[in-house]
């Protein structure tokens, strides 16, 4: 690992195995976004309240 | 990735695009990408990715570094910009948040033992493998060999943390609590600003290293723009920056797709974590901010030509690197974020988890450092 053309490669393997996993992920996920029916592109002055369950300060339930 | 450097390279020599013409067409085509996949919103946070881990490739803005070089060296700089940087996102967020409860969330957290524990192991762990969470993903983005060794373990450790956390949360919580709930917001936002300054002089009278390895203005505009973009995060997606939810979501979609039922589980099952399962990642606002926080820091490194840093590390290190990845994810979701999501974001939203989690990360460093040393990591 200590030649720059490993240290590529091994870069380079980590590169193409997360751009599989997140393009296997998205060939099975359900999207949730609907484009002929966008939100706002922001949150604040949309009107609608944010996803409170998506950040890492999120509670597991009681 | 060697490939798309090796074409940059080469059409460059060709002198038929420049090479930085054609990193600036890479993050145009990923946010086109994510924009017709997953919406205007998304593709706003997926360039305010771009934007983080650009900035804290450019100056190698570490957050593990700046605490290292504090206590082993008492070089106060890389503390001073991160008090910068949390200092201006907090003066816009707190006022924010404040006004717009309906659709800004903050990143409050739950004053728990599981938040001391976590924060305190955190704080050892991220010293042993010289990365927190931004520092691990945009490491890993650049080709640090070690942040790439970690990130997996990171992965598993956040989805078992985030899997484990009501058990840890019986152990006993005062629940969530702000600074602003006991003084108001304004006074909260000058109270905070205050003890920035009184730590900032305390850091700086105290100073011994002058010979930083922060040269320049460089880790300070560095900082104000981390601000700007963390700002940007919370008005386009409607809560504060974080990067762990997203990893431990990343390692739910893995364990989901192996079989695994996520419903029985106190965390998991819950209804906004199911439908994130069974949504694309990309329509995930940390996922989505993560992922540009990889490519940023490549395509600042390969425009900067620091891409794929030297390393050649040991047996030990590799075994260390991994095992500490996973105790790295684990104990942030038990102390409810890492570095970004409960010191900075924490912070910069009032909450008084963030302080603790400040308090006993910096404590677990002290003993991480020694750790670190005695697996013979250099820096």
């Amino acid at each position: 690992m200590g030649t720059p053309r490993r240290r590529t490669a091994f870069a380079a393997l980590f590169w193409v195995v997360f751009t599989l996993l997140v393009l296997a992920d998205w060939v099975r996920g359900a999207p949730l976004h609907n484009r002929f029916d966008e939100p706002l592109p922001w949150a604040l002055g949309s009107g609608i309240g944010s996803d409170k369950g998506a950040h890492c300060t999120a509670v597991p339930r009681k | 990735m060697a490939a798309i450097e090796g074409s940059v390279r080469a059409l460059s020599a060709g002198g038929r695009l420049p090479r930085r013409v054609l990193l600036v067409a890479v993050v145009v085509a990923g946010w086109m990408l994510t924009t017709w996949f997953a919406g205007l919103r998304q593709g706003l946070l997926f360039l305010v990715g771009v934007g983080l881990g650009g900035a804290l490739a450019s100056v190698a803005f570490g957050f593990t570094t700046g605490w290292r070089v504090w206590i082993r060296q008492r070089d106060p700089t890389g503390l001073l910009a991160q008090f910068l940087a949390i200092s201006l996102a907090m003066v816009v967020s707190i006022p924010l948040i404040a006004t717009h409860p309906q659709e800004l969330t903050g990143a409050v957290g739950p004053l728990s033992v599981s938040l001391v524990v976590g924060a305190f192991v955190f704080g050892a762990a991220m010293q042993v493998t010289d990365g927190c969470g931004s520092g691990t993903l945009y490491k890993a983005g650049l080709g640090n060999v070690i942040s790439i060794a970690v990130l997996p373990g990171f992965v598993a450790g956040s989805f078992l943390g985030a899997a484990q956390l009501d058990w840890w949360l019986r152990l006993g919580s005062l629940g969530p609590l702000t600074v602003q709930q006991f003084i108001g917001t304004r006074l909260a936002v000058v109270a905070q600003l205050g003890v920035f300054a009184v730590l900032s002089v305390l850091v700086w009278r105290a100073r011994k290293q002058l010979h930083t390895r922060w040269q320049g203005r460089g880790i300070f505009i560095a900082a104000v723009v981390l601000a700007a973009f963390a700002l940007a995060n919370l008005v386009v997606a409607g809560q504060p920056w974080g990067i762990v939810y997203g990893l431990g979501l990343w390692g739910a979609k893995i364990a989901s797709a192996l079989g695994w039922d996520p419903s029985g589980n106190a965390y998991w099952g819950r209804a906004p974590q199911l439908a994130q399962i069974a949504a694309p990642l990309v329509d995930d606002v940390t996922s989505i901010t993560n992922l540009g926080l990889l490519l940023g820091s490549l395509v600042v490194a390969l425009w900067r030509g620091q891409a794929f840093p030297p390393a050649a590390p040991t047996a030990a290190q590799w075994i260390a690197s991994i095992a500490t990845g996973f105790v790295l994810g684990y104990s942030a979701r038990l102390a409810f974020g890492c570095n970004i999501g409960a010191y900075f974001s924490g912070i910069s939203s009032g909450s008084l988890h963030g302080w603790v989690w400040f308090a006993c990360a910096f404590a677990g460093s002290t003993v991480g450092i020694r750790l670190r040393e005695r697996l013979g990591f250099k820096g």
